[in-house]
C-alpha cells in the first residue's frame, strides 16, 4: 500500500456454487474457464484507434503451446468484437506476434520471455500466467485461487502499449499496479 | 336529506345550494386531477424503474461476465439510496438468479420473474456486450412516494375547499340579500298577517324579475284577500242583524202569543161573567115586574077595596122604582164604558152630599132595620164634582152597605179632611168581604155569589159605577174588610178644592111652576105614557090634549094650535121629527113659532143631540120624572 504507484491487491471473488460452469477434470476445467476469461477481457479494453484500421479480423494469440486445445476456438466462433470477427492464432516466436491484439502467455510456454519482451510496448493486450508475469511487461496476470480464477492488472504495463483497461474490470482485480515502474 | 333541504329557508338553501355545487366540483376537478397525477406519476415511476435497471444492467456487466457475484451484489447495493426500490435483481441468460438486492417488502426470486408476479412497478434492462446478451436485470419499486403525493393533493384540496366555501358563501350571503331578501321580508309579511291583518306591507324594493312579480301578485292578492274579507264581515253582520231581527220578532211572537191567551182566557171570564150578568139582569128587571103584573092583576080582577088600592099603587111604585134604577144603572155603566159619560163639574161640598144621601136613604134603612150614622167636619169640604153624580156614587155605597148589613146594623158615613184630599168612608157591620174576592169587588159585573139561590140581588154594577165615576172625577176607591162578618169598609177620595169657592147653592126646591092657562099636545103612541103625561101636566094647571097617533095630532092641530108640544119621537106612521115639521110648516104659515118638547126611551147623548138638531127645543128620556116635565114645559111655555 506503500508503495507509490502501485498496489497489488488481492480479491477473492466467489463464483457460485452448483451452477458454475466448471466440469470435474482439473487441467481442461482451468483452461476452460481460463478460455472464457480470454474471451471476456477484450470486451473491458480499449485499443487506440489507429489499431483497427484494415483489420479484418481481432486476433486472439497464443504462444505454443496452446493449453486450451480447441476450446478458446469453439467460444469465440461466431462472437465478435467491435464489429470484427475473433480469431484464434497459435504462434510460435515473436516474428509472429504481428497482427495479435490478445496474446496469451502460458505458464509452460517455451516462448514466453522473448514473446512477452516483444509484445511489451505494443497495443498488444498481454494476459499470462506466472508469478513473474506482471514483472515481465504483463498486463493481465490470470491464477487460481480457492478453486477458481482471478487476476491482476498491471496498467501500467497497459498504458505502456497505448491500451487503457475498463473501470468495472479494474473493480474486479485482485490487483491493480499502476504508475511507473 | 331531501325533506331537510326542503324545509331551509331560501337563503340557507342559496348557500347550501352553492356550497354543495362548490365542494362537488372541486372534489371532482381535485379527484380527476389525482387520477391524471397517479397515472402520469405511475408512468414517469416506470420509467425511472427501466433507467434505474439500465444503470445497474451497465454496472453489473464486468461482474457477470466474469461471474463475480459479490462484486453484483455490491453494485445491487447502491440501489439503497434509493429507498423507493423494493427489490432490484440480476439473473444470468440462462435465467438463474446471479445477484439480487431485497427489502423485507420483496425477495428476489430465483428464476426469471413473470411479470404478474411482481406488485409494483417494476422495469427490466438486458445486460449485453458487444451485443451479446450476458444476462438481466429487474428492478422492482413502489408507490409510497405517490401516496405522499396523493395526501399532499388531497390537503391542498380540503385548503382549497375551505377557501372555495368561504368565498361561496360570502358571495351567497350577498345574492341571498338581492335575490330572496325581497323573498324573505314577504314570507315574514305573510306570517305576520295572520295575527294582524291590518298591517300594512313593507314597502319592498323589488326587481322586475320574477320575484318582483311574485311580490306584485302577492300585494294584489293582498287587496283581493281584503276586500273579500270586508264583504265576509259586512254579510256577518248583515247575518247577525237578520239573526237578532228573528230573534226580536220570535220573542215578539211569543209575547203576542202569551197575550193571546191571557185575552182569551180574560174573554172566557168575561163570557161567564156576561153570563151572569144577563141572567142577574133578567132577574132583577122581572122580580119587579111580577110584582108590578101581580097588584095590576088584583085591580084588574076585582072592584078593589079602597085598602087593597093603596098597597096595589105603593106596591107598583116601589117596584117600578127599583126597575128604573136597575135600568139607570145598565144605561151608566154603558156611558162609562163607551166613554159617553159627561159630568158637569162645579164646585161642592161633600157635607151637603152626604147630608142629603142619608136623608134620601134614611127611610129604606128604616125600613131594613139598619141605622145610618153620619161623621162630617165641621169645615167646608169642597171638591170639583157633578153633584148627582157623586150623590150616586155616595147612594150606592149607602145602599150596598144597607143590603149586606143584617138587621140591627149600622152604616156609617165618615168625611175626612186630610192633606189636600177629601175621603168618604163608608163601614158597615155587614157580613163583610172575603180575602179572595176583595181585589174583584170594583170589577164590572162581579158578585161575591153569582149563583142563582144567592141570598142578594142585584146587577154587581153598584161599585163599579163607583169606582168608574170616582176615576172620572180624578179620585180612588179602596175597598178594606177584615173577613166573613167582621163588615167591611168602602171608600173614595177625591181632590181637595183649595179655593175656597162660594158653593153655588141648590136652588131651593120651590113649588112646582104653575102650568095654567098653558094648552099642551101630548102625543105618544103608548097610552099610558101619554096618559101619564097627560096626568102630571094636568096636576100643574095645563089642559092636555093626548094623541096616540101623530096624524090625529097634526089634524088636531090645523084645526087648533097648542103652546107646547111634547112629543115621543119613536113612534109608528110618523116619528117625532116628522111631525114637528109638519107642525113647524103649519107654525111658519101663520108667523108663530111652537116650542116642543122631545120624549124618549133613548137617552143617550147622540139621540138627545139629534132631536134637539131636529128642531125640540128641549130632551127628556124616560122614565119620566113628573117634576122635570113641569119645569120644562114651563120654561118651554116661557119661550112663546
Amino acid at each position: 500500500m506503500l508503495n507509490v504507484g502501485r498496489f497489488l491487491l488481492i480479491f477473492f471473488v466467489c463464483l457460485g456454487s452448483a451452477h458454475a460452469p466448471v466440469q470435474g477434470q482439473a487441467i481442461p476445467n482451468e483452461y476452460r474457464l481460463k478460455a472464457v476469461f480470454m474471451y471476456q477481457f477484450p470486451q473491458f479494453v480499449e485499443w487506440p484507434s489507429t489499431t483497427w484500421q484494415d483489420v479484418q479480423a481481432v486476433q486472439l494469440c497464443i504462444a505454443s503451446p496452446n493449453p486450451f486445445g480447441s476450446e478458446l476456438e469453439q467460444l469465440v466462433r461466431g462472437e465478435s468484437l467491435n464489429g470484427r470477427p475473433l480469431a484464434v492464432r497459435e504462434i510460435a516466436g515473436s516474428d509472429e506476434l504481428v497482427g495479435c491484439h490478445v496474446l496469451f502467455v502460458g505458464a509452460r510456454s517455451d516462448v514466453a520471455t522473448p514473446v512477452l519482451r516483444a509484445a511489451a510496448g505494443r497495443p498488444i493486450l498481454t494476459v499470462g500466467e506466472g508469478d513473474r508475469f506482471l514483472e515481465s511487461g504483463g498486463i493481465i496476470l490470470m491464477k487460481i485461487v480457492d478453486g477458481r480464477v482471478r487476476f491482476a492488472v498491471n496498467a501500467t504495463n497497459a498504458a505502456k502499449g497505448g491500451l487503457r483497461i475498463s473501470s468495472q474490470l479494474l473493480s474486479l482485480a485482485l490487483t491493480v499496479r499502476e504508475g511507473p515502474q | 336529506m331531501r325533506r331537510w333541504f326542503a324545509r331551509l329557508p331560501v337563503h340557507r338553501k342559496l348557500v347550501t345550494s352553492a356550497l354543495l355545487v362548490t365542494g362537488v366540483s372541486l372534489v371532482l376537478a381535485m379527484l380527476g386531477l389525482s387520477v391524471i397525477d397517479a397515472l402520469r406519476y405511475r408512468a414517469t415511476a416506470r420509467e425511472d424503474a427501466v433507467a434505474l435497471a439500465r444503470v445497474i444492467a451497465e454496472n453489473t456487466s464486468a461482474a457477470v461476465a466474469f461471474r463475480d457475484a459479490d462484486a453484483a451484489r455490491e453494485i445491487l447495493a447502491s440501489v439503497r439510496v434509493r429507498d423507493v426500490v423494493t427489490r432490484a435483481c440480476v439473473y444470468l441468460p440462462d435465467g438463474s438468479l446471479f445477484a439480487g438486492y431485497s427489502t423485507r417488502t420483496g425477495i428476489c426470486p430465483q428464476t426469471v420473474p413473470e411479470d404478474r408476479t411482481w406488485v409494483g412497478v417494476f422495469g427490466s434492462a438486458v445486460i449485453s456486450r458487444n451485443a451479446r446478451t450476458q444476462g438481466s436485470v429487474y428492478v422492482e419499486r413502489d408507490l409510497s412516494d405517490l401516496r405522499g403525493r396523493l395526501l399532499v393533493t388531497g390537503i391542498a384540496g380540503i385548503l382549497m375547499f375551505i377557501f372555495a366555501a368561504t368565498a361561496a358563501y360570502l358571495l351567497a350571503q350577498r345574492v341571498h340579500a338581492v335575490v330572496s331578501g325581497p323573498i324573505s321580508a314577504l314570507a315574514q309579511f305573510a306570517r305576520g298577517y295572520g295575527e294582524n291583518p291590518y298591517a300594512e306591507p313593507p314597502a319592498l324594493t323589488t326587481a322586475p324579475d320574477e320575484v318582483g312579480d311574485l311580490v306584485k301578485s302577492f300585494n294584489e292578492m293582498l287587496t283581493r284577500v281584503r276586500t273579500t274579507s270586508a264583504d265576509v264581515t259586512a254579510a256577518n253582520r248583515q247575518l247577525k242583524r237578520s239573526n237578532e231581527a228573528l230573534q226580536r220578532e220570535n220573542e215578539e211572537r211569543r209575547r203576542v202569543e202569551t197575550e193571546r191567551e191571557a185575552a182569551l182566557s180574560r174573554e172566557r171570564e168575561a163570557n161567564r161573567l156576561k153570563d151572569e150578568f144577563l141572567a142577574a139582569v133578567s132577574h132583577e128587571l122581572r122580580t119587579p115586574l111580577n110584582a108590578m103584573m101581580g097588584w095590576a092583576q088584583v085591580l084588574a080582577t076585582a072592584p078593589p077595596s079602597e085598602e087593597t088600592i093603596r098597597k096595589a099603587v105603593t106596591s107598583i111604585v116601589k117596584n117600578a122604582r127599583a126597575q128604573t134604577r136597575v135600568i139607570e144603572d145598565l144605561v151608566d155603566v154603558s156611558r162609562i164604558a163607551t166613554g159617553k159619560m159627561r159630568l158637569n163639574f162645579q164646585p161642592l161640598d161633600l157635607r151637603s152630599v152626604v147630608a142629603s144621601t142619608i136623608e134620601s136613604m134614611e127611610p129604606v134603612g128604616t125600613a131594613a132595620g139598619v141605622r145610618l150614622e153620619q161623621v162630617v167636619p165641621r169645615d167646608a169640604c169642597f171638591v170639583a164634582g157633578d153633584r148627582d153624580r157623586l150623590q150616586q156614587v155616595l147612594w150606592n155605597l149607602v145602599s150596598n152597605g144597607v143590603k149586606f148589613a143584617p138587621g140591627g146594623g149600622t152604616v156609617s158615613v165618615t168625611l175626612t179632611r186630610r192633606d189636600q184630599e177629601i175621603e168618604v168612608a163608608v163601614s158597615d157591620t155587614g157580613i163583610g168581604i172575603s180575602s179572595s174576592f176583595l181585589p174583584h169587588v170594583f170589577d164590572r159585573f162581579r158578585q161575591a155569589d153569582g149563583s142563582l139561590t144567592r141570598e142578594h140581588g142585584g146587577l154587581g154594577l153598584g161599585l163599579a159605577i163607583v169606582k168608574e165615576l170616582t176615576e172620572l172625577h180624578g179620585g180612588s176607591v179602596f175597598a178594606a174588610s177584615e173577613g166573613r162578618n167582621r163588615g167591611a169598609r168602602f171608600s173614595f177620595v177625591l181632590p181637595e178644592l183649595s179655593v175656597e169657592v162660594q158653593e153655588e147653592q141648590p136652588t131651593e126646591e120651590t113649588a112646582l111652576p104653575s102650568l095654567d092657562g098653558i094648552t099642551v099636545f101630548a102625543v105618544d103612541d103608548n097610552d099610558d105614557a101619554v096618559a101619564m103625561i097627560a096626568a102630571s101636566l094636568e096636576s100643574a094647571g095645563a089642559q092636555v090634549q093626548t094623541f096616540t097617533n101623530p096624524m090625529d095630532a097634526l089634524a088636531a092641530w090645523e084645526q087648533r094650535p097648542a103652546d107646547v108640544l111634547v112629543c115621543d119621537l119613536a113612534m109608528p106612521h110618523m116619528s117625532g121629527l116628522d111631525l114637528l115639521g109638519s107642525i113647524r110648516r103649519l107654525d111658519s104659515s101663520r108667523g108663530v113659532f111652537t116650542p116642543a118638547l122631545a120624549v124618549s126611551a133613548h137617552a143617550s147623548e147622540q139621540h138627545q143631540a139629534e132631536s134637539l138638531r131636529g128642531g125640540f127645543q128641549f130632551h127628556l128620556s124616560k122614565p119620566l120624572h113628573q117634576e122635570a116635565l113641569v119645569r120644562a114645559v114651563a120654561e118651554a111655555a116661557a119661550h112663546t
